[in-house]
Order: structure tokens, then C-alpha cells, then sequence
């Protein structure tokens, strides 16, 4: 065997040297990761925070503006036909010769707007259908309302025997109310003439798609989320639903989302 | 993993006996054992920075200890494996001033490693 001699010590030294290099960049790439991972944690975090209270603001508004409604609903409506009807007898105190027929007919025709007015105030507060006729019934209805001037069509391919039959009053109202904001938006904002509204049931979920054929989101609404989205957005988290990639092929505008069974 | 870790030990340490018994004379440097040994360290770091990987954490790298402690074995093993291989070979037939190289080489080495832990330690405390 040859007596080892400085080459050896070259070569010994070179090995040592570049694992030592290779130890260091592999420690450095690791932490470098690391902590680029825990970056980005953290940004996922305050983005799913942020959000959170977004949608919680959502609702508290929400609910503000819904009490404000039924306010003014009762205040405009039933208390105006009851300072009517206030009136009315009092106008009859002052001078019974009108006669207790006349009289006893515009009471009755107050008491019957009132009891109108009641109604619709109380229908606006619990779709009334859901408790009848089930989710499928009451959209049923909604659609038929909302179709009823001739200008949007609204057609419902409901292949899905869960929404039928199968969900809860508290999911199907919120249901219900996804989808009587998502035609009101279709009416108020996207100039369309056609809504699509189909549920196909798969294993575990069923899929909800809403189109229409009219201007889509983009042209329709700045690309900022409007109160309602944020609504549609809060109430199908509340029933365990997740928001679907809408269809891109599609040129109107569609939204699309599960919800789990 | 403490099954691993004593499977090791017991295999090392029955390793260590046959190799001054069969192979490497007790009164020549140990490089087999010390080139296993160091093998052994550097798998166990490995497995302990995949599990960290694998692991959610949601401190900083710097602030666990272990990492720092890990990081220094990993350094001062896997440097100095090659020496640890050659060791025997060196002491016979290099000459002194070689010898002495490796050795500063190596407590050089040593050095960073305790540091390593040092730091480690420091951050243990809190």
C-alpha cells in the first residue's frame, strides 16, 4: 500500500468541506421554508378572520335593515289603515246619519287590508309555503310570484328527491333565501329574460346551479362583493353548503354550490 | 421512534464489541464503529427534521431548541464522517502534520456543534 501523503489530506479536506456546504444549505433551505410556511399560515389565517368578520357584520347589518323594514312595513301599512280606521269611527261618532251600512262596509274593507298587510308582513318574515308544501313547493310558488309580469322566465329542474323531501325547515328556509336574493339580483342588476335554477343529487351532496342569460357579474356589478353576496355567502355557511368556481364557458351569469346531506 | 432509537443502540453496541474483537484491534482508532455511530446520528436528525416538516408549528424555526441542537449534530456528524472513516488510516500512515490538520479539521467542527447547542440551550430556557 502507497504511504499516504498531501494528496490525501487535499482530498479528505475537499470531502469534509463540501459536506459541511451541503449540511449548511440544507439547513438554510429548511429554515428559509419553514418559515416562509408559517408566513403564509399566518396570511391564510387573517384572510379567513377578516373574512369571518366581514360575513358577521354582514348579518348584523342584515338584521338591522330586515328589523327596519318590518318597522316601517308596520308603521306605513297597518298603522296608516288603523289612524284610517281610527278615523272612520270617529267620523261616524260625530255624525251617525251616513248610515251603519256604509259605515260597517269601509270598516270591514279596512280590517280586511290590515289583515292583508298582517299577512304579508308575516309571509315576508317565514316563506309561508316551506311549512305547507316543503322547499320545493314554496320555490314553486316564489318562482310563479316572481314570473308573474312576463318579463323573466324562471324554470326549476329539481332532480334532487333531498330537496324535495329530505331537509330541515331551518336549510330550507335558507335555502329558500338564497335563492329568492340570487332572482332578485338576476332582476335588479343583470337584464336577463331567462333563469335556470337545477339541483342534481350526488352520494353525499346535492348541487345547486342558479343561471341566467344576462349580463354576468362582471359588467353587471364592480368586482367588490355587494351586501347580498356577502348574505348568500353567510347563510349557505350556515347550512354547511360551500360556494362552488362558477360556470366560466357560461356568458350570463351563474352561481354554483354543495351542500352536504 | 424510541423503539428505533433502542433497536440502534443495542445494534451498535454489540457492533462495537465484535468490531475490537474481530475486525479492528482495541489498541487502532475505532473508524468503523465512529463512521456507523455517525451514520446513525445523521439518519436520526433526518427523521427528526421530516417529522418537524410534517408537523404544524406555529412558532418560528429559531425559537425551538431542538432544531438548533439537531442542526449541530447534523453538522459536526456529517462533516466529519470522512475523517471518522479514515481516522485508522491517518494515524498510521499520514504524517504528523496531517494528523494535526485533521485535528483542528475536527475541533473546529466540534466547536460549531457545541455552539449549536449552546444557542439550543439558550433558547430552552425560556
Amino acid at each position: 500500500m502507497p504511504k499516504p501523503n498531501d494528496s490525501l489530506l487535499f482530498l479528505l479536506s475537499l470531502s469534509i468541506g463540501s459536506v459541511f456546504m451541503l449540511i449548511i444549505s440544507f439547513i438554510l433551505i429548511f429554515v428559509r421554508n419553514q418559515n416562509r410556511l408559517l408566513k403564509k399560515h399566518a396570511e391564510l389565517q387573517e384572510t379567513k378572520l377578516s373574512h369571518q368578520q366581514e360575513l358577521l357584520r354582514t348579518v348584523i347589518v342584515s338584521q338591522e335593515e330586515e328589523r327596519s323594514r318590518i318597522g316601517q312595513d308596520l308603521h306605513d301599512d297597518v298603522g296608516t289603515a288603523l289612524s284610517n280606521l281610527r278615523l272612520t269611527i270617529e267620523l261616524f261618532n260625530q255624525s251617525p246619519a251616513t248610515g251603519f251600512d256604509k259605515f260597517s262596509a269601509g270598516c270591514k274593507l279596512i280590517i280586511d287590508k290590515i289583515i292583508t298587510d298582517v299577512r304579508h308582513i308575516s309571509h315576508n318574515l317565514s316563506p309561508p309555503g316551506i311549512a305547507q308544501y316543503g322547499f320545493a313547493g314554496a320555490l314553486e310558488e316564489l318562482c310563479e310570484l316572481m314570473s308573474q309580469t312576463g318579463a323573466i322566465g324562471i324554470t326549476i329542474n329539481n332532480n334532487s328527491p333531498y330537496t324535495t323531501d329530505g331537509l330541515v325547515t331551518v336549510n330550507a328556509i335558507s335555502l329558500y333565501r338564497v335563492i329568492e336574493e340570487l332572482i332578485n339580483n338576476t332582476i335588479k342588476h343583470a337584464q336577463a329574460t331567462e333563469i335556470m335554477i337545477s339541483f342534481a343529487e350526488y352520494e353525499n351532496c346535492v348541487e345547486v346551479l342558479y343561471t341566467d342569460n344576462g349580463i354576468g357579474m362582471a359588467t353587471a356589478m364592480n368586482p367588490a362583493k355587494g351586501m347580498g353576496v356577502h348574505n348568500i355567502e353567510s347563510r349557505l355557511k350556515v347550512i354547511n353548503a360551500t360556494v362552488l368556481q362558477p360556470l366560466l364557458a357560461h356568458e350570463g351569469y351563474s352561481f354554483r354550490f354543495s351542500l352536504s346531506k | 421512534m424510541s423503539i428505533l432509537i433502542t433497536l440502534i443502540g443495542v445494534s451498535f453496541s454489540l457492533f462495537a464489541v465484535l468490531n475490537f474483537i474481530f475486525l479492528q484491534d482495541v489498541h487502532s482508532f475505532n473508524s468503523y464503529p465512529r463512521t456507523v455511530d455517525a451514520l446513525a446520528i445523521i439518519a436520526l436528525c433526518l427523521i427528526y427534521f421530516y417529522n418537524y416538516n410534517e408537523s404544524y408549528n406555529q412558532t418560528p424555526w429559531h425559537r425551538h431548541s431542538s432544531n438548533w441542537i439537531v442542526s449541530g449534530l447534523l453538522i459536526y456528524f456529517g462533516s466529519s464522517i470522512m475523517h471518522f472513516a479514515f481516522l485508522d488510516l491517518l494515524y498510521k500512515h499520514a504524517t504528523l502534520n496531517v494528523n494535526y490538520i485533521f485535528g483542528d479539521i475536527h475541533a473546529t467542527l466540534v466547536m460549531i456543534m457545541y455552539l449549536f447547542i449552546a444557542i439550543g440551550f439558550n433558547y430552552a430556557k425560556t
